[in-house]
């Protein structure tokens, strides 16, 4: 029923070193993303959950331990194979959606393509496309500070999936939102996940959230906590 | 380029800052144009024109204050390789009084047009000009100072000579090459030396010779010539000349040079700070922008094209701003003296614009408002003042004669305060841009809490 992993992960530690003490914030961790898979990582601040995510998305490094994401030794990749990498392959959502204030929905939408071969006729397309289907394309005129925060995060979504990633990832995306804004973020996450067979790893405090993934990790402490087996869910249709 | 836009938006995002960055380039490089001009516009007169490069002149070895007998003029002309001379003695005249500056000399008229070939006199002005004994030869330009005609009488008084000849213009002469030498004034030495009693003394000669050839050689043979007479000579080229004069200036090139550099210095400071303030605010854009794959040399790249425009956009304000005051300057202070009152105006708008934008921000309200006011107000104040007397100041000093006449910014000056504000520009972001584009990701997006 599962295809091929799309993350793999086996023993990955990191330490941070501040000083003369050192901060374990990852240890010994495994595990495995299927394609398709909906993962929520839930765990305590601090628990190492946003760690984990930057480490699967190649903008953080592992101390020791292996790692493969989409096939890829992410690790050993130098820092411009891994940007390239990175504007392939991962869309990113942040709790603070991070869009560029000076420039317009369209625009923010359209930044990841700019390092692609794409003509502008082409790059038009696709920014169209996935503003579309985060439901703004009426508002691609508009600066991130005439937008509301849930209509922020949508773009930062739309900005995300444009260049039409395997992986998305997001770290608490509903973090700074109302509950309604929230629950149609999800939404649009989750429909991403079951229409766009997108593998989506989620990083969230949110018990609501969780409900739409398909499968729930928790984290303490640094240490990855075994995978319950009803927690492996199917998802609602 | 794709990334144009962005690099574009980035430079206005915070327009107060901008501009006023873009405000203390400019005029940082207004300063550093002008004092670059000055340098240009003195050793110009000793660097033109190739008809120069066949003329020699003949001074007293010891000073070119002194002077020696007027008898040395057929001794010169009878040597090989001399095509014509005409004896100069600086007369030091002024005119109604002391401010009124500008070169007199008296000549021999006789092969006047044969030594000063570069002259454009017409034939009947000319002919008129050698015929009579009190008749004068005066540069266009200098016609137009004083709004003289020909026919007018004019009388110079001479506290060198101790004399007040009147003179009657008859004959305006042009130099194509180069319109600052239509500021001398040229009279009969008969008519002097005359008046002097027939002392029979000339201050120098200038004489062209046939052939490039023929300087060396020329000059040597007037110098030996009268060696261990009373009056040695030194003979030497024009350029090597009036190189001459402007040593007498001391190193100014050394200090106008230094100047410059200290502004340059400082603007750099101020641009550096401005950029690594506007940079490190990004931080947390800047990691986003890694994060959605663009690499540490795009980073660099942005950023550095950012803090360059804002620096050009300076730099072409400070260059052609300099251009434009001086040309304007130049075309109204004889005719339009009225318009000096626009120019102040503008000066006022500018130093009233920049204040204006200094007190900009939503918090501005209340008292500081009232006060933004009240400092808008004194900016423009201040800067008709300064404008005011700029435009004064400047249009006295360039239309007299001597080394800053018909002052203007060349273009090479444009090209190398374009330069200088370029570089301003890529040094100012070199360093935060180069901490930006390393910055490690995963810490910077921290920032944003």
């Amino acid at each position: 029923m599962m295809g091929k992993p799309v993350i793999e992960i086996r023993n990955l530690s990191k330490i941070f070193r501040r000083d003369s003490f050192e901060v374990v914030a990852l240890e010994n961790a495994n595990l495995t993303v299927e394609a398709g898979e909906f993962l929520c990582l839930m765990g305590p601040s601090g628990s190492g959950k946003t760690t984990l995510l930057n480490i699967i998305a190649g903008i953080d490094r592992p101390t020791s331990g292996e790692l493969r994401v989409l096939g890829e030794d992410v690790a050993r990749l130098d820092e411009d194979r891994l940007a390239a990498w990175r504007n392939a392959h991962i869309g990113f959502v942040f709790q603070t959606f991070n869009l560029i204030p000076v420039l317009t929905a369209y625009e923010n939408v359209e930044l990841p393509l700019l390092l692609t071969r794409l003509s502008a006729a082409e790059r038009q397309k696709h920014v169209l496309a996935a503003l579309e289907l985060v439901g703004l394309a009426d508002r691609i005129r508009h600066y991130p500070r005439q937008l509301s925060g849930g209509q922020e995060q949508r773009v930062a979504i739309a900005r995300a999936i444009v260049s039409d990633p395997t992986l998305l990832v997001a770290d608490e995306p509903t973090g700074d939102l109302d509950a309604h804004s929230a629950e149609e973020i999800l939404d649009i996450l989750s429909r991403l996940n079951r229409e766009f067979k997108k593998t989506i790893v989620m990083v969230t405090h949110d018990p609501r959230a969780a409900h739409y993934a398909t499968v729930t990790r928790h984290l303490e402490k640094g240490q990855l906590l075994p995978l319950e087996p009803e927690s492996r869910q199917v998802a609602e249709r | 380029m794709k990334l144009a836009r962005l690099m574009w938006k980035n430079a206005v995002r915070n327009r107060r800052r901008s501009l006023l960055t873009i405000l203390s380039i400019a005029v940082s490089i207004f300063l550093v144009s002008t004092l670059e001009a000055v340098l240009a516009n003195i050793y110009r007169g000793s660097q033109n024109s190739n008809t120069a490069d066949l003329r020699v002149v003949v001074h007293r070895a010891t000073s070119i204050t002194q002077t020696m007998p007027e008898a040395y003029r057929q001794r010169i002309a009878a040597l090989p390789g001399v095509r014509a001379l005409v004896g100069v003695t600086w007369f030091g005249g002024q005119y109604i009084d002391a401010r009124n500056f500008f070169a007199n000399f008296a000549v021999d008229t006789d092969q006047f047009e044969k030594v000063f070939d570069e002259f454009q006199i017409p034939p009947d002005q000319l002919a008129a000009w050698k015929n009579e004994r009190i008749a004068a030869l005066v540069g266009a330009k200098l016609m137009d100072t004083y709004h003289w005609k020909i026919g007018d009488r004019i009388t110079l008084k001479s506290p060198i000579f101790g004399i007040n000849p009147e003179f009657v213009i008859r004959a305006v002469y042009r130099d194509p090459q180069d319109e600052s030498q239509e500021r001398s004034f040229y009279f009969h030495y008969d008519y002097f030396d005359e008046l002097m009693g027939r002392p029979g003394q000339v201050g120098s000669f200038s004489v062209k010779v046939d052939s490039a050839a023929d300087v060396p050689k020329v000059s040597q043979a007037i110098d030996a010539m009268f060696r261990n007479t009373a009056a040695e000579t030194k003979t030497e080229t024009e350029q090597a000349f009036l190189l001459g004069f402007v040593s007498m200036l001391g190193n100014i090139k050394l200090l106008l040079t230094s100047i410059a550099a200290a502004v340059v210095f400082t603007i750099l400071l101020v641009a550096g700070n401005t950029m690594a303030m506007s940079i490190r605010e990004r931080t947390s854009e800047v990691a986003v922008l890694k994060t959605l794959g663009f690499r540490p040399r795009t980073i660099l790249l942005l950023l550095a094209g950012e803090s360059l425009v804002i620096a050009l956009v300076g730099g072409l304000a400070g260059a052609l701003g300099a251009k434009f005051a001086y040309a304007f300057i130049g075309a109204t202070f004889n005719n339009f003296k009225f318009l000096g009152g626009g120019f102040a105006l503008v000066v006022g708008g500018v130093a009233g614009f920049g204040t204006w934008m200094l007190f900009a921000g939503p918090t501005v309200r209340g008292a500081l408002r009232a006060l933004r006011y009240v400092a808008t107000a004194l900016g423009f104040a201040a800067g008709v003042a300064l404008g005011g007397a700029f435009y004064m100041g400047v249009g006295f000093i360039t239309n007299q004669g001597g080394f800053l006449a018909d002052f203007g910014v060349p273009l090479a000056t444009i090209a190398l305060c374009l330069g200088i504000a370029a570089a301003v520009g890529i040094l100012s972001a070199a360093l935060p841009a180069y901490r930006a584009a390393r910055v490690n990701i995963a810490e910077a997006l921290r920032f944003v809490g």
